[in-house]
């Protein structure tokens, strides 16, 4: 918390200096009424905007006006059809009236959102969003039709969460897209999105969501009052955010969660929690987690139960893989021989027999060639990567092992390991486990088994103290609540689980009917 | 002052953990050979006496710690001598505890290991927790203990997979009689391990729910006691009454002997993992009650600096009080437990209930 508030006062003395002073001082000043100054003044704050367009107008050749737009965030062809020619036609509220109220122009256009505004500063932020603002001589008020358009991807199947059973659809970056598709899906008035700017330069539209009447008051305050305390030139993806609201930015357990997913942030508010959706950022962020929703994926709710459950004991048994194995591989081979049964340490002792590292070393190479080839795979052009996967394979496993440089078991373990990091459904707890991997292994390659178990103490340790946004990261475990564990290690049938989750969802706990449940 | 918060559960688990913590390791009542379960048992009777009389004085001094207790019902003179004896008693056992810990793993899995090495990192973990407050503590117990059974009772399944198994290892019952075995059991067994649960005195305040005080200690003690005379039952049927009586970790060398199909032996790491525990409970429950004691005698507003230099003591203390592994025992058996626990975890404790109660007579109160 204290660098946090740190950064943020740096933020906030960085900012003072680059405030751009004059807009600032003329903002709140109101339209004059005569056009040509008011243009002039508008056209001044757009200055090398290359992007910025206007129209001057005749209305009935009596009024001038003058539209403004940004190039590209306007539908140019409905302004054209919903304001330029009822204005360009003869005109029926100027005909009748030599000066006519502004409502009645409102009325003229045949657009569907037409506002009016009356200071400078508005003006200049509404081009800025993407309205067309309409200026019109000897009115002192302005008006601004929202008729957005720009280019946008479409809806694809979320990359990083992919499922088999389930809805295939992703966030995008448009956040008009992202709030209507959980829309879509809680077709209730007490589905809230608020809306805040953040970014001083970049005024990102952020939405909090949350559904009224489950999700707890203390904990919509506490999002909105950490949101309103950054202070930030510009927000480019939800994750500038993550790292300026998290309770304990020096862990490296994910707080949290961060989802491709609307079926996942929808239930998520269903279970009590807070959504908040960025402009510009496919990953919306869900408040407060657990440790083990971090564990759980969103199949595991579409599919049968018994199933779901088998595959979430197989994710902890291979967390435990993914952050252990390499590191007892090290301990057996370095200190604790004895444990093998004798078969086996004869076959581990020949294949080494020939490996001039110690364990800890030939774990090591392996393990960051292995972290290597997985980053050279992300960032290579689609085409190359498969080419790197077969070169790093056959590198790797054979060539090395045939070399004697690494024991064959070796790889072995470094593959299982590398597999089951992969098994993960939230990729920044992917990124804890793989860096706690390192540590384990330098922990057993000193103390043996001792030292790993020191290593997962040190980390349970660490784990109980976290917490996201006032609930405790291992709930329900510790602190425990038996109710709850329905859906943690095992996953409840959908008719046994009819209370929500008590951390968040304690308002309004009953979800199911209790007719519902069977036997 | 107080913030932090413990459930009822947590703080059963964690001290049905402190009784098991190093007793499950040592082998208890090696001297009485078959009837050690029984010596168990006599010592776990008592000590629910034992408890009745510390969750008593919590009752009337509610919302007390030990410390803050002693000046009221003694007096503040003569309660400062009293109150260091119980911080040396506290401290002293957390490096009791430490030690053994320390020559456990020393003697089986790092044998080239320095022993500082050992009980150093464990301390550095100790009071990386304690800093996280009671809570952390509590929340490891929770999520430890279920772990600890667990462990405990895989090894009890595997027991029986080894061939000298044998429940008549465990007769002739009272063979020596009964007065030897209650000469030996009192006070020792009452001491250790039950009665060291004085410490639960210095949690009590930190409950979020003080109705049912009286319940926690209770079946703490008879979780830990069960627990205890069950294994027991399981090492004597192992190993023999002879093996039993001679082998300073017990319960490992019951476990060296499980083999199933060839394949499944070597259960150390069990082991390891069930002492690591059950030390991290112990030294926990001694380090916390020690440095409760220390803020709230000298009246300190923060306990973090009292913990690093508790961790800083122990660590040595535990290294210099005794030469060897054969000593430390012989001095923990011949003088602490039967003479100084004595007089700290029942003497005192049953004066003070007195007094309290003839004060509460007297409506000093």
């Amino acid at each position: 918390m204290k660098t946090l508030r740190r950064i943020k006062k740096l933020y906030s003395t960085f900012q003072n200096q680059n405030r751009d002073k004059t807009l600032e001082e003329k903002g709140n000043d109101q339209l004059s009424g005569f056009l040509q100054e008011d243009f002039l003044q508008v056209k001044h704050y757009f200055e090398g905007a290359s992007d910025f367009k206007y129209r001057e107008l005749q209305i009935n050749s009596t009024y001038s006006a003058i539209i403004f737009y940004l190039d590209g965030l306007v539908g140019i062809e409905r302004i054209e059809l919903n304001v330029i020619t009822p204005l360009l036609k003869n005109n029926n509220a100027f005909l009748n009236n030599p000066k006519p109220t502004i409502e009645t122009i409102i009325e003229e256009l045949s657009s569907a959102q037409v506002k009016q505004g009356e200071t400078l500063q508005e003006v200049i932020n509404h081009i800025l969003l993407g309205d067309t603002v309409l200026l019109i001589n000897g009115y002192k008020q302005f008006l601004f039709i929202s008729e957005q358009a720009w280019e946008k991807r479409s809806i694809e199947e979320p990359l990083s969460e992919a499922v088999v059973l389930g809805p295939r659809e992703g966030f995008t970056e448009n956040i008009r897209t992202n709030t209507s598709m959980i829309r879509r899906r809680l077709k209730t008035t007490k589905l809230k999105f608020e809306s805040i700017q953040i970014g001083n330069l970049s005024q990102t539209e952020v939405v909090i969501t949350y559904l009224d009447g489950i999700a707890q008051h203390s904990i919509i305050e506490e999002v909105r009052s950490r949101l309103n305390q950054i202070n930030i030139d510009a927000i480019e993806d939800s994750g500038y955010i993550v790292e300026l609201i998290e309770d304990h930015p020096f862990s490296v357990f994910p707080q949290i969660l961060q989802t491709e997913r609307p079926d996942r942030v929808v239930g998520n508010l269903l279970e009590g929690r807070i959504g908040i959706i960025v402009e510009n950022s496919p990953f919306a962020l869900v408040v407060p987690v657990t440790f083990f929703q971090m564990m759980s994926s969103p199949e595991d709710y579409y599919g049968k139960f018994i199933m779901a459950t088998f595959i979430r004991f197989i994710r902890y048994l291979f967390l435990l893989v993914a952050l252990l194995f390499p590191s007892i591989y090290i301990a057996v081979t370095t200190f604790h021989q004895e444990l093998l049964p004798t078969n086996l340490l004869f076959s581990v002792a020949a294949s080494r027999e020939k490996v001039p590292f110690p364990a800890v070393i030939e774990a090591l190479l392996m393990e960051i060639t292995f972290e290597a080839l997985r980053e050279a795979g992300l960032r290579l052009p689609r085409p190359i990567g498969s080419t790197v996967s077969i070169v790093g394979a056959l590198v790797i496993g054979q060539a090395a092992v045939e070399a004697g440089i690494v024991s064959a078991p070796l790889v072995i373990v470094v593959s299982t390991t590398g597999i089951a990091s992969f098994m993960f459904p939230s990729y920044t707890l992917t990124g804890a486990i793989r860096l706690l991997r390192f540590l384990m292994i330098f922990l057993s390659a000193t103390l043996g088994f001792y030292g790993i178990l020191l290593g997962v103490f040190f980390i349970l340790v660490h784990l109980v103290q976290l917490r996201s946004f006032g609930v405790p990261y291992l709930a329900p475990v510790a602190p425990l609540n038996f109710n709850n564990l329905k859906d943690v290690f095992v996953r409840a049938p959908w008719w046994r689980m009819n209370e929500r989750p008590e951390q968040t969802g304690k308002r309004n706990l009953r979800r199911l009917s209790p007719r519902n449940r069977k036997n | 002052m107080i913030k932090e918060k413990i459930s009822a559960i947590q703080l059963v688990y964690l001290m049905a953990g402190y009784v098991l913590g190093t007793a499950m390791i040592l082998g208890l009542g090696a001297d009485t050979k078959q009837d050690a379960w029984i010596y168990i048992l006599i010592g776990m009777g008592s000590s629910l006496i034992l408890m009745v009389v510390y969750t008593q004085l919590s009752t009337y001094y509610s919302g007390d710690t030990l410390v803050q207790m002693l000046p009221k019902i003694i007096g503040r003179f003569l309660s400062y001598p009293v109150i260091l004896l119980y911080i040396v008693h506290f401290t002293y056992s957390a490096a009791r505890a430490c030690r053994e810990l320390g020559d456990l793993i020393v003697t089986t899995i790092l044998t080239e290991t320095p022993i500082l090495v050992v009980i150093g990192s464990f301390m550095v973990l100790m009071i990386y927790c304690l800093l996280g407050g009671v809570e952390t503590l509590g929340r490891m117990a929770e999520i430890i203990f279920p772990i600890y059974i667990f462990a405990l009772i895989l090894i009890w399944l595997l027991l029986f997979s080894v061939e000298p198994f044998d429940l008549k290892n465990l007769t002739p019952v009272l063979g020596n009689g009964v007065q030897p075995l209650l000469k030996k059991a009192i006070p020792t067994a009452i001491n250790f391990p039950f009665g060291e649960t004085i410490v639960i005195m210095m949690f009590f305040p930190f409950l979020s729910n003080k109705k049912h005080i009286r319940k926690i200690g209770l079946s703490a003690l008879v979780i830990g006691g069960i627990l205890l005379t069950i294994n027991s039952i399981m090492m004597l049927s192992t190993l023999g009454p002879e093996i039993y009586s001679r082998d300073l970790f017990t319960l490992l060398a019951a476990t060296q002997m499980v083999s199933v199909a060839d394949f499944l032996e070597r259960f150390d790491a069990l082991v390891i993992l069930m002492m690591v525990a059950g030390v991290f409970f112990k030294v926990g429950g001694f380090t916390f009650g020690a440095s409760v004691a220390i803020s709230q005698l000298f009246k300190l507003k923060q306990t973090r600096s009292v913990l690093i230099s508790l961790g800083l003591i122990i660590t040595p203390l535990s290294l210099i009080s005794s030469s060897n592994y054969v000593e430390h025992i012989d001095f923990g058996f011949k003088f602490f437990v039967p003479y100084f626990l004595t007089l700290l975890q029942i003497i005192v404790p049953i004066l003070l209930l007195f007094t309290a109660m003839i004060r509460k007579k007297l409506g000093l109160l």
